[in-house]
């Protein structure tokens, strides 16, 4: 082949001249990761509709075993289905919500927005994993562990469905780690941020791929909400 | 600077990655996102409650209503993705990468759902109504419908 024929490839989209895709090594690596993790999460949701189908009748209805607010001071009000995990989606929603902005933020090269948007992402992460934390709290306190149910949750049938515990928590907390490696990644952000890393290094894609990550992170939030609590 | 990292980035001579145009633009795109998924959010939580609490109104089907909620989440995926993590600002062949390994998850659902159906069936014609020995060797406390 002539040079120029060489040439006239390269910058053909998919010559090896230029990037076809416009995105980077590790932008598309974070893609991967999350594809994979995608996979993850699906099996174990997918597991828990069939265990849930096998055992339709026993199954406890969510406004029952979601029902109250479980933190401290609260312990009056019993009847509130559904109202604190929805109070969890939304703060990981709006978390989400700031994360994007401080990836609009970083690809302005505006050091001080990204700080801005990143404190209150962190904020509500910890947040998040808190309200998660007093609801374990509280539904273990009521008998419900990986392999016991307490008979208050039985279902349409008078049994318990024990299979329920071990998904919820495995589920939502695989969840919440994930919840926290974010948490941890955007304090590592906001570091690196604060030290003028990402000006020294003329762009902020770091801030994009953890953003990304974080997104999934909500992402999967609505399944699990789906699956455990609404449906 | 920062061009020897990485060829594809930045994109522009000063830096940017995005015009102040196409900033402003997102910018306005994360806020009304925002409020859709917030207001599909509501919607979902009010639907569960209605026939958790079986408050249905006659003529209305549970199977009806999972489905909306089943959809609804889709779609609140569907935003989270193309605003939230930018898939929609992405070339069409790195739409497709990310997409196209979803389309695995249609039969794994189907046939996994049609398994779980099957064996409720299963215990039922074994058992009755009465729960599997397992249940009752695990938890000899529980009533059952002997």
């Amino acid at each position: 082949m002539s040079a120029e024929t060489i040439e006239n490839l390269k910058e053909s989209n998919w010559g090896g001249g230029v990037p076809p895709m416009k995105a980077s090594y590790g932008k598309t690596m974070m893609w991967f990761f999350l594809i994979s993790d995608t996979f993850t999460f699906v099996a174990f949701l997918v597991s828990y509709a069939t265990v849930r189908m096998i055992n339709a009748e026993s199954w406890p209805k969510a406004s029952n075993v979601f029902s109250s607010i479980p933190l401290p001071g609260f312990e009056k009000f019993h009847n509130l289905p559904l109202v604190f995990v929805s109070f969890m989606t939304f703060v990981l929603i709006i978390s989400s919500v700031t994360m994007v902005r401080a990836v609009q933020e970083g690809s302005m090269m505006n050091r001080k927005g990204v700080i801005r948007y990143l404190l209150p992402t962190i904020g509500f992460g910890i947040v998040f994993l808190l309200c998660q934390y007093f609801e374990w709290t509280h539904l273990i306190h009521q008998g419900m562990t990986l392999t016991t149910m307490p008979s208050i949750f039985a279902g349409a049938n008078g049994l318990v469905a024990y299979e329920f515990g071990s998904f919820f928590f495995l589920i939502t907390g695989f969840h919440g780690l994930h919840v926290l490696g974010g948490v941890i990644l955007n304090i590592f952000l906001l570091l690196k941020t604060t030290m003028g890393h990402f000006d020294k290094l003329g762009h902020y894609e770091m801030v994009e791929k953890i953003g990304l990550y974080w997104h999934f992170v909500d992402l999967v939030w609505v399944y699990v909400f789906l699956a455990f609590y609404l449906m | 600077m920062g061009h020897h990292h990485n060829e594809t980035y930045p994109k522009n001579d000063n830096h940017l990655t995005m015009t102040v145009e196409e900033y402003k633009h997102h910018k306005t795109d994360v806020w009304k996102t925002t409020l859709f998924l917030s207001a599909v959010t509501i919607i979902e939580v009010l639907v569960a409650i209605y026939y958790e609490k079986n408050l249905i109104p006659a003529g209305w089907s549970v199977g009806l209503l999972r489905i909306f909620l089943i959809v609804a989440s889709l779609v609140k995926a569907v935003y989270i993705m193309a605003v939230f993590m930018h898939v929609k600002h992405e070339k069409r062949a790195f739409i497709l990468c990310i997409t196209i390994p979803f389309t695995l998850f249609i039969w794994m659902i189907i046939s996994f759902l049609y398994e779980g159906n099957d064996w409720n069936g299963r215990n039922k014609t074994r058992f009755g109504e009465a729960p599997h020995p397992s249940v009752i060797k695990q938890h000899g406390g529980i009533e059952s419908h002997h």
